[in-house]
């Protein structure tokens, strides 16, 4: 299984005359098959160091290290990504998008078969042949999670994956990547916005602020968990505390607030 | 009345207007011949089969001019966005030749390729090759970024993002590209014809005109804006056939 080292990532980005640091010295080691939630403030580098661990960006400084167990790979291998937006081609029809996703994985049964039953898993059943234009919103983002998954990734980047459904939508997908991952872990970065998402999910939650990491969290109660438990309540309770401590209190907290379960 | 009918009203109401006037006697007649005179001229010469032989003399031309353009500038065009290296050594190259009206070049042309169908065909090359070109790479410019990105976590090939990705987001201005090209090489038919041809519209009207045949220059006018129309109205079928994705098209009124 997939284990990745980040080495000192520094990007920064000139714009309208000023520098932004999208990652200052980002170091982590994200371990084989683990779910590694990121949490952090509107703007603080959570897309930028997805981008970088796909190759979409390259680090001014620092560096990035796949592995096997020991051995050193050249790059991630198969990856799903989640977009932030869906980013499903508007020419193509859910299928051909899923389609196209599957054209250099060697899958095991009928690729008609695994398109199918991964849209079923996302509740879009009886939406395969519908134009992106013809989804809502949170539909287009089960399409794009079921893209990403439909692929048996070796690693797993999501942005937000589940941050334009409902509530009740939402709870199901949780549940639905939760037992995913007892049947077939796999290296995942899961970006969200929503502290009891992310314990819920993750088996360690980093905590981002402009640009560096400063905190992570194990989260080590063992699956199935109990998302109203008292354990998770507590984790919940420390990654919020160390938000509060480590990010100072700004207008951009509104967007992590506002999805408060 | 139904609304696709609207389009129609006008064309109808000119001709109409032209009827009226020429019965009451105010237009001069050498100069603007009443429309039943400019029918019995077109119905003469279709009896006569000058109509079918000018009409495809010069269809023959258009259709061989603009499909070798077209698919020239489709490929130039891909290339170059692919290659922006080879984009900086042909720029300003492209620019002169854009910028220059394929008339100023007949001249040359016929000394270069004579009075044949190769110095015709030229024309018309010139004339439709920027168009489609520059509206092809400016839609694969357009191309969304993002979705290439996709492509590229996909571990898609260079071919595979061509085929998937790059042109049929870009299908729809090149198909804009197409058509504006279609209708520049229609244009530029008559200049083209203006060179020692011996049949094609183009050589009608000119023929025509030296006669002072009035009624048979307006049959010329009139087929060809008939069937550039037609042409047109076939493009944007297909376009909306082949972009039927695009859940809104806009046509060139802006109209949705
Ligand atoms: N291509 C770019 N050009 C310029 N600045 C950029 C670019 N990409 C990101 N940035 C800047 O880098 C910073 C981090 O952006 P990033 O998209 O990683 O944030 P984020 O944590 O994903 O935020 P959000 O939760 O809103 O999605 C921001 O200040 C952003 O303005
Ligand atoms: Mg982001």
């Amino acid at each position: 299984m997939l284990r990745i080292v980040l080495e000192n990532l520094k990007k920064t980005y000139v714009t309208g005359g000023e520098t932004i640091r999208a990652l200052n010295d980002v170091s982590l080691n994200v371990r084989p098959g683990e779910l590694l939630a990121i949490v952090g403030y509107s703007g603080c580098g959570k897309t930028t160091l997805l981008r970088h661990v796909a190759g979409l960006d390259r680090p001014d400084s620092g560096a990035l290290r796949f592995f096997d167990g020991e051995t050193p790979l050249n790059g991630p291998g198969r990856i799903g990504y989640v977009f932030q937006e869906p980013r499903l081609l508007p020419w193509k029809t859910v299928y051909r998008n899923l389609e196209l996703a599957l054209r250099h994985v060697d899958v095991s049964a009928a690729p008609d078969r695994i398109i199918h039953s991964v849209l079923a898993l996302v509740g879009l059943a009886a939406f395969a042949d519908a134009y992106p234009a013809e989804l809502s919103g949170g539909m287009a983002q089960r399409a794009s999670l079921a893209r990403a998954l439909c692929r048996d990734p070796d690693l797993l980047l999501m942005d937000e994956p589940l941050g334009a459904l409902d509530a009740l939508t939402r709870t199901h997908l949780q549940m639905e990547i939760a037992a995913i991952r007892q049947v077939r872990p796999v290296t995942t970065l899961f970006v969200t916005h929503d502290v009891s998402e992310a314990v819920y999910l993750a088996d360690r939650v980093v905590v981002m602020d402009r640009g560096g990491i400063v905190h992570v969290e194990d989260v080590t109660l063992p699956y199935p968990r109990d998302p109203a438990g008292v354990e998770l309540a507590e984790v919940k309770a420390r990654v919020l505390d160390t938000i509060m401590r480590e990010c100072p209190l700004t207008l951009a907290s509104i967007r992590l607030f506002a999805n408060p379960s | 009345m139904r609304r696709h009918m609207l389009p129609f009203v006008l064309p109808v109401v000119l001709v109409a207007a032209w009827a009226l006037a020429s019965a009451a006697g105010k237009l001069n007649p050498y100069l603007m011949p009443p429309p039943w005179e400019v029918w019995d001229a077109g119905v003469d010469l279709a009896r006569r089969g000058l109509l079918t032989k000018h009409i495809q003399a010069s269809l023959i031309r258009v259709f061989v001019g603009f499909s070798v353009t077209a698919v020239c500038a489709c490929v130039l065009a891909l290339i170059v966005h692919l290659s922006p290296l080879l984009h900086d050594t042909l720029r300003h190259v492209l620019t002169v030749l854009r910028v220059v009206p394929p008339l100023a070049a007949i001249p040359l042309l016929i000394l270069w390729f004579g009075i044949d169908e190769a110095s015709k065909l030229a024309v018309i090359m010139l004339a439709s090759f920027f168009p489609v070109y520059m509206n092809v790479l400016t839609a694969l410019r357009q191309t969304d970024r993002r979705f290439v990105e996709m492509g590229q976590t996909l571990g898609l090939t260079t071919g595979e993002k061509i085929a998937h990705i790059f042109v049929p987001g870009a299908l729809p201005g090149v198909i804009t590209g197409l058509r504006l090209g279609f209708g520049y090489s229609w244009r530029a038919l008559i200049g083209a014809e203006l060179i020692a041809a011996s049949a094609g519209l183009g050589y009608m009207i000119t023929e025509a005109g030296e006669m002072a045949r009035t009624d048979r220059v307006l049959v010329g006018i009139l087929i060809i804006a008939v069937l550039g129309a037609a042409f047109d109205a076939l493009f944007t079928a297909l376009a909306r056939r082949w972009t039927a994705w695009q859940a809104l098209t806009v046509d060139d009124h802006g109209r949705v």
